[in-house]
């Protein structure tokens, strides 16, 4: 059969060894790194319960207005607009805009603004004994008019964002975990945990972990490898004596698509199973799980590898394989760096999906919608591709769809 | 000396070009994606050899591009000129290119006001090099550019997985304010050329 | 310096598989034919003359230059080989001046040669086409000029009209006769009719060893007595097929008149005919114990 032939192809090619070796690879140095001991339970009169990002206005609101205010004095904002850090230096005219919106956001005017010239930042600064030491800065005094909303400072504050050019601390992404850190209670931690227990049955949040490294290798890997093969075909002749076969277009594309998916996945089941035997050995009384790491993997993952081959094989058919990886590693890199978040950052059209933490059970929760959408907008994509790689195929083979195109235009070219 | 030049001339017209090509479009991008003005010496590590060192895997990957069809390549190394010297032609004015691109760039920095120094543009060079040198040796070796790609690609995803773990082998160490890792990186990539030459020469006919 | 080719004693591993066996040959001036069944080791020996493949025994030595100087012999022999392609976004002309600078020639004289070659090969309309432009034929021709770009000593060409319409095969085997003039030229095939309308001097390969070396009409004489004709019911097609050789057959309604080759005077019926070179082909095989049940 030939969907056998085909995964046998693939399986003893040598880009699908190296495929296997950089994923256990990447398995082994980064999740399996990260599960070496079980998440500590909190108990009471711990110093410190880590932070957590709530959205309260009576702390974002100065917080965020004196951040500003302390940037635009230093002339200096940090930003990164593409996952960069990105220093963000003004133009007058861009200055001149920002401060109305200071103006508006903490009474202090132009003018003030203009004359100030005793800033110093807040942070630490080297003490005379050496030590750090703390230091609130110095600016001018902030008076929030009380008539403004939290509503209009988040308006105000966007616009500032859009002045900066994006990706600013004052951004709607990174507003409230940059000016809302509010430490958690024992309360709060002691919740959480329950919650990793109970209702992730402690593989939940494994599944999510391992997923998400395994997201950013299988957003990229698989475009080599349906590359490779891809480009095997073309080297070999295959198409020659492939086009003449009685075979429908549709059902030979969709073959080699569906065994390139299959095959890819292997190991990545196979690590998956690795991955539970890891947490089943750190936790070895409580209650797990046994297939919420195998379950993950197949809605979270399987899209990714569809995508990525879908790409390697279509732009291969229609131009090169250089030109696929071309494609996918941009789509990739974008991607990665679009979001400065690991976890709650989910889009509808985030392509790496990233959740690098053992709680958060709840934000994941809340990102179910966007998160079924997103996949299934994926997998719909990917098949969409690849019937049109059919439809281009069957052109081929019929002699419409041909190189001559770009033959013609190197003719007129020299006439 | 000349005929030298001329081979030049010929393979980078017809072959490097469009690799050329996308080496700037990335250098391009590096300065608009990660700002290049009034950075501090740590910071200016960073567009340098985060993102300017993957013009490496551009440019020297492809050096045996042209002849991996081997109906081709059987007919260049039928010819007078050893193949292995063309191939070494496309990797010295390769590397000169990665050279002039770090060189420029650290340039267009040190102009933008960015603390850049000389050791800036090695260090940069040298993680650049180094990527591009895994490519070549890769796609060398398995006589396979796509091979070359993905060893270096999926390299240098490592880099910010692994960090230094990589030990003399991390090429983002300049960020957190280490050199000598890039003497590391310089001496490995000239061994990996020399490696890749012999391997050839050797058991590939 | 002597013309001439000498091959002696050579052995060709691919790893563990032995692809050329204890071959000897002496090629002179003029066409020479290398005939053989696809994986004999035709390709094989002619790489080996092309110096991209070396010998594990044996000497070869091309005009008095022993084969392990390479520079050197490449400097006198011109290889097409049997897929003949270059750089798809060069011009013919580009690709000629490339090739001639990776020859080592004298650039006025590569030149001067570049535009007489595209004369003689019929594609100076067409010297500033993109090579992917081309079709098959004028590939071939293209590939034939790049050979003789540096005036070789010795051509060497691998299965030069595979894949060629039957005119161009014509035109492009004329090409090769013309060229044999002035030097060795050693051509590959698996096509009888080529090395029919081309070559005096042939050797039949088999297995990587050589069969059978010798002139056109030498072959032909082994196989004379050995050719029959004979006229049967269509229904006996395969038992005929089953005790003989059959080298053609043209059935005609009920009834086909076939061709088989036999040692003695077969008892059914069947009338002594002149071989062809096809069928001294198939005898050379047949009387040297090779495996030929596929019919050709």
């Amino acid at each position: 059969m030939l969907f056998f032939k085909e995964c046998k192809k693939i399986i003893f090619s040598l880009i699908f060894v190296i495929y296997c070796i950089v994923l256990s690879g990447f398995y082994f140095t980064q999740f399996s790194n990260d599960c070496q001991y079980p998440l500590e339970k909190p108990h009471e009169g711990q110093t410190d319960y880590g932070t957590i990002s709530k959205e309260v206005p009576e702390i974002i609101m100065p917080s965020a207005i004196e951040g500003l205010v302390s940037e635009y004095l230093s002339g200096e904002f940090s930003a990164y607009p593409y996952g960069f850090y990105k220093c963000v230096k003004l133009k007058e005219k861009d200055k001149k805009k920002l401060v109305e919106i200071i103006t508006e956001l903490s009474g202090i005017s132009a003018e003030t603004l203009e004359n100030f010239d005793n800033y110093e930042p807040s942070g630490y600064i080297m003490g005379e004994d050496g030590n750090p030491v703390y230091t609130n800065g110095n600016i001018p005094e902030i008076n929030i008019p009380p008539m403004l909303t939290y509503d209009d400072f988040r308006e105000l504050m966007r616009k500032a964002d859009k002045i900066i050019g994006g990706g600013s601390k004052y951004s709607d992404e990174n507003i409230v975990s940059n000016f809302s850190q509010i430490p958690k209670t024992y309360e709060d931690a002691l919740a959480e945990y329950e919650q990793f227990c109970k209702d992730d049955k402690i593989t939940g949040a494994y599944a999510r972990l391992f997923c998400d490294y395994m997201g950013i290798d299988l957003s990229i890997l698989p475009v080599f490898v349906a590359v490779f093969l891809a480009e095997r075909d073309k080297k070999s002749r295959m198409e020659q004596l492939v086009y003449s076969r009685k075979i429908s277009s549709a059902k030979l594309i969709f073959t080699r698509y569906i065994s390139l998916v299959f095959t890819m996945l292997i190991p990545v089941f196979i690590t998956a199973l690795l991955a539970y035997a890891k947490v089943k050995n750190i936790y070895p009384d409580n209650e797990l799980d046994k297939f919420a790491i195998l379950k993950t993997a197949v809605y979270w993952l399987i899209p990714n590898i569809m995508a990525s081959s879908a790409v390697g094989m279509f732009v291969t058919e229609i131009t090169s394989g250089l030109i696929s990886i071309f494609v996918q590693g941009t789509w990739w890199f974008a991607s990665i760096f679009a979001s400065s978040e690991l976890t709650g950052s989910i889009r509808n059209f985030t392509f790496v999906m990233r959740h690098n933490s053992l709680l958060g059970y709840d934000i994941f929760q809340n990102e179910l919608h966007t998160i079924v959408f997103n996949r299934l907008f994926f997998t719909i994509i990917s098949v969409l591709v690849i019937l049109l790689n059919a439809v281009i195929f069957e052109m081929k083979r019929r002699g419409v769809f041909n190189v001559k195109l770009f033959e013609n235009r190197s003719r007129k070219s020299e006439t | 000396m000349s005929n030298y030049l001329k081979i030049a001339a010929v393979n980078l017209k017809h072959n490097t070009a469009p690799h050329l090509l996308l080496a700037i479009v990335i250098a391009l991008l590096t300065s608009v994606i990660f700002g290049i003005s009034s950075l501090n010496e740590s910071e200016s590590a960073q567009p340098l050899e985060m993102f300017l060192s993957l013009t490496g895997i551009v440019l020297l990957t492809p050096i045996f591009l042209p002849e991996q069809n081997e109906n081709i390549r059987e007919l260049v190394r039928s010819k007078r000129i050893d193949y292995l010297a063309i191939c070494l032609i496309r990797l010295v004015y390769s590397v000169i290119f990665l050279a002039f691109i770090f060189g420029i760039f650290t340039i267009i920095m040190h102009h933008c006001e960015s603390d850049v120094t000389i050791q800036h543009f090695t260090g940069g060079f040298a993680s650049g090099i180094f990527l591009g040198a895994l490519g070549f040796f890769f796609a060398g070796i398995t006589n396979n550019s796509i091979i070359g790609y993905m060893v270096s690609i999926v390299y240098y995803i490592g880099n910010f997985m692994l960090k230094d773990n990589l030990k003399h082998w991390y090429l983002f160490s300049m960020s957190s304010g280490n050199f000598d890792e890039k003497y590391w990186l310089l001496g490995s990539s000239a061994v990996l050329f020399i490696i890749a030459f012999v391997i050839i020469k050797k058991f590939r006919k | 310096m002597v013309n001439k080719i000498e091959i002696s004693h050579v052995d060709k591993f691919y790893g563990r598989k032995k692809a050329l066996k204890d071959v000897t040959l002496t090629i002179n001036q003029g066409m020479f034919g290398l005939l053989g069944r696809n994986g004999a080791g035709k390709t094989t020996l002619m790489k080996c003359l092309a110096t991209l493949h070396t010998i594990q025994n044996g000497s070869i030595k091309i005009c008095g230059i022993p084969i392990e100087n390479a520079k050197e012999i490449r400097s006198i022999t011109g290889y097409l080989p049997q897929d003949f392609s270059i750089y798809p976004t060069m011009t013919v002309q580009e690709s000629l001046n490339y090739l001639g600078l990776l020859s080592e020639i004298e650039n006025s004289l590569c030149k001067k040669r570049i535009e007489m070659l595209l004369k003689r090969v019929n594609l100076t309309e067409h010297q500033n086409k993109k090579i992917k432009a081309l079709s098959g034929g004028m590939k071939r021709r293209l590939g034939i000029a790049q050979a003789l770009l540096h005036n070789p000593k010795v051509l060497i060409v691998d299965e030069p009209t595979a894949g060629l319409d039957p005119e161009e095969r014509i035109r492009f085997r004329n090409l090769l006769c013309e060229v044999a003039e002035e030097r060795i030229v050693i051509l590959s095939t698996h096509i009888v009719g080529d090395i029919e309308a081309t070559c005096e001097d042939i050797a039949i390969m088999n297995n990587g060893k050589i069969l059978w070396q010798g002139t056109v009409s030498k072959l032909l004489e082994n196989a004379y007595g050995k050719v029959f004709t004979v006229n049967v019911d269509k229904k006996y097609l395969a038992e005929i097929k089953k005790q003989f050789i059959v080298t053609g057959m043209l059935v005609q309604n009920e009834y086909a008149t076939v061709r088989i080759i036999s040692e003695n005077q077969p008892e059914i019926g069947a009338n002594l005919t002149e071989p062809n070179l096809e069928d001294a082909y198939m005898y050379c095989l047949y009387s040297n114990d090779c495996d030929i049940s596929g019919g050709v």
